[in-house]
C-alpha cells in the first residue's frame, strides 16, 4: 500500500471526527438547554471519546506517512533527518504542527469536569482542526486575495458542514421516545433550533462550496476524463441527496409528527440516512483532495 | 432565506469571471534554458513555476548526452519562492542535456517533469 493511500484513509479518519465533535459539541454548548444538553453528551461518551483518539492517533500516525509522501516512499516514513525537515522546512510541516497542537488541546478536554466547559472546549478544539485543513492542499494554492477568499470560503465551508452533520448525531439522540418523555420542552426547543440554525449552516456550506469549487476548477466540473472532477461531481450529487433528505424531513416528516406516531421513526431513519451520505461525501473528499484538479 | 438563494448565481458568476482557471499543482511556466533550446553554455538552471515552492522537497538535475550528471551548485528560490534555480559549477561542453525536475508545492504537492536543451559550440 503506497504513503498516499494510507493517508488518504487518515484524512478520512480525522475529517469524520473533527465534523463530529465540531458540530454536535457546538450544538449542544449553544442551542440545547444545559440539562438535556448534559444528557445527550453523556450518551455520546463512547462515540466522543472513539474520535477523541482517532483525531490523535491519525495526527501522530501523519507525520511519518506524510515524510514517506514528500520524500521517496515508505524507507523515507523512519529517517529522522527527513521528518524534521517535513516538519520544519514545509508547509505540510507547519499545518502538521498546527495539527498536533489542536489534537493536545482535544484532548486536554478531559481535564475540564464540567460538561457544559468541556463541550466548549471540545467545540473550540475541534473548531480549530477542521479551520487548519484550509491551510494546506487546494485551498492553499492562491496567494494574495484570491488566497485570503480562498481559505475564508474553505473554513467557513468545514465549519458550516461539521455544525450540520455533526449535529445530526445529537438530534438523532434527542429524537428517541425516551428523551422526549422526560424532556418534552427541552427536547422541542432543541429540534427547532436546529431547524433555523441548520438553514443557515446548510445555506452558507452551499454557497461557500460553490466558491470552493469556481476557486480550484474555475467552473463547474464538467470534465468528467479528470478523477478530481468526477469525483467531486459525485459529491456534489451525494449532497444533493442530503439536501432532498433533510428538505423531506424538516417539511414533510415534521409537520405529521404531532399526528403519524411512526413519523418519529421515519425522521431518525432520515437523520441516520444523512449521516451515512455524509460519510460517503468526507471519503470522496479525502480521495479527490488529494488529486490534481486538471487534465 | 429567499433572497439568499437568489444571490447563489450572482454570487457564482462574480467568482467565476474573478478566479478564472489556476493550477493546483505546481507547473513548469518557463525554463532558462528553455525547452528544446540552441544556446551558449548556461551560468543557471532556471525553472520558473506556477506555485510557489519548498525548497527542502525541490531539486534539479542535469544529466548530458553520456549519461553522467552536472555538477551543480545548491539551488535558491527567488520570485517569492516561484522560481527554483541552481548554478552551474562548471562551463558544459556543447551537447545535448536533459533537466530533470522535481518540486514540493507550499501546499503540499509533488510534481516532477523534464524537459531537453542543448549546448552549441
Amino acid at each position: 500500500m503506497t504513503a498516499d493511500t494510507v493517508f488518504t484513509g487518515l484524512r478520512f479518519v480525522f475529517d469524520c471526527s473533527a465534523l463530529l465533535l465540531w458540530g454536535s459539541a457546538i450544538y449542544l454548548r449553544v442551542l440545547v438547554e444545559p440539562a438535556l444538553s448534559e444528557r445527550i453528551w453523556r450518551q455520546m461518551r463512547p462515540l466522543r471519546i472513539a474520535a477523541s483518539w482517532l483525531i490523535c492517533a491519525a495526527t501522530i500516525a501523519a507525520l511519518p506517512v506524510r515524510t514517506a509522501m514528500l520524500g521517496n516512499g515508505w524507507p523515507d516514513a523512519a529517517d529522522g533527518a527527513m521528518m524534521l525537515d517535513v516538519l520544519f522546512h514545509t508547509g505540510v510541516g507547519t499545518a502538521w504542527i498546527w495539527q498536533a497542537l489542536g489534537a493536545l488541546a482535544l484532548a486536554s478536554s478531559s481535564a475540564f469536569s464540567d460538561p457544559r466547559n468541556r463541550m466548549m472546549v471540545t467545540a473550540l478544539a475541534a473548531g480549530f482542526l477542521l479551520t487548519g485543513l484550509a491551510t494546506i492542499g487546494h485551498a492553499a494554492m492562491h496567494a494574495g486575495i484570491f488566497g485570503f477568499v480562498h481559505k475564508a470560503s474553505d473554513v467557513l465551508h468545514l465549519l458550516s458542514v461539521g455544525s450540520w452533520v455533526g449535529a445530526l448525531i445529537p438530534v438523532f439522540l434527542i429524537l428517541r421516545p425516551a428523551c422526549a418523555g422526560i424532556f418534552a420542552a427541552e427536547c422541542r426547543i432543541a429540534l427547532i433550533r436546529f431547524s433555523t440554525a441548520g438553514h443557515v449552516a446548510v445555506a452558507v456550506a452551499l454557497l461557500t462550496g460553490v466558491i470552493n469549487t469556481l476557486m480550484i476548477v474555475g467552473g463547474p466540473p464538467t470534465d468528467w476524463s479528470t478523477p478530481y472532477q468526477m469525483l467531486l461531481s459525485l459529491k456534489i450529487a451525494a449532497v444533493c441527496m442530503m439536501l432532498a433528505l433533510a428538505l423531506a424531513n424538516r417539511y414533510l416528516i415534521v409537520p405529521r409528527l404531532s399526528r403519524r406516531p411512526e413519523a418519529m421513526a421515519w425522521l431518525r431513519a432520515g437523520t441516520l440516512a444523512e449521516v451515512a451520505i455524509a460519510l460517503a461525501v468526507v471519503g470522496l473528499v479525502a480521495i479527490f483532495g488529494m488529486l490534481e484538479p486538471f487534465p | 432565506m429567499s433572497r439568499f438563494l437568489r444571490a447563489f448565481p450572482v454570487a457564482g458568476l462574480i467568482m467565476l469571471a474573478a478566479a478564472g482557471q489556476a493550477f493546483a499543482h505546481a507547473h513548469l511556466k518557463a525554463s532558462t534554458p528553455a525547452d528544446k533550446a540552441s544556446a551558449a553554455a548556461p551560468a543557471e538552471i532556471n525553472l520558473g513555476f506556477t506555485e510557489a515552492l519548498d525548497l527542502k522537497f525541490s531539486g534539479i538535475a542535469v544529466v548530458g548526452a553520456d549519461k553522467t550528471d552536472v555538477a551543480l551548485g545548491d539551488a535558491v528560490l527567488k520570485d517569492d519562492g516561484k522560481t527554483l534555480a541552481a548554478p552551474v559549477s562548471a562551463r558544459l561542453a556543447p551537447g545535448a542535456y536533459t533537466v530533470n525536475w522535481h518540486v514540493l508545492s507550499v501546499d503540499g504537492h509533488k510534481t516532477n517533469g523534464s524537459f531537453t536543451f542543448t549546448v552549441t559550440p
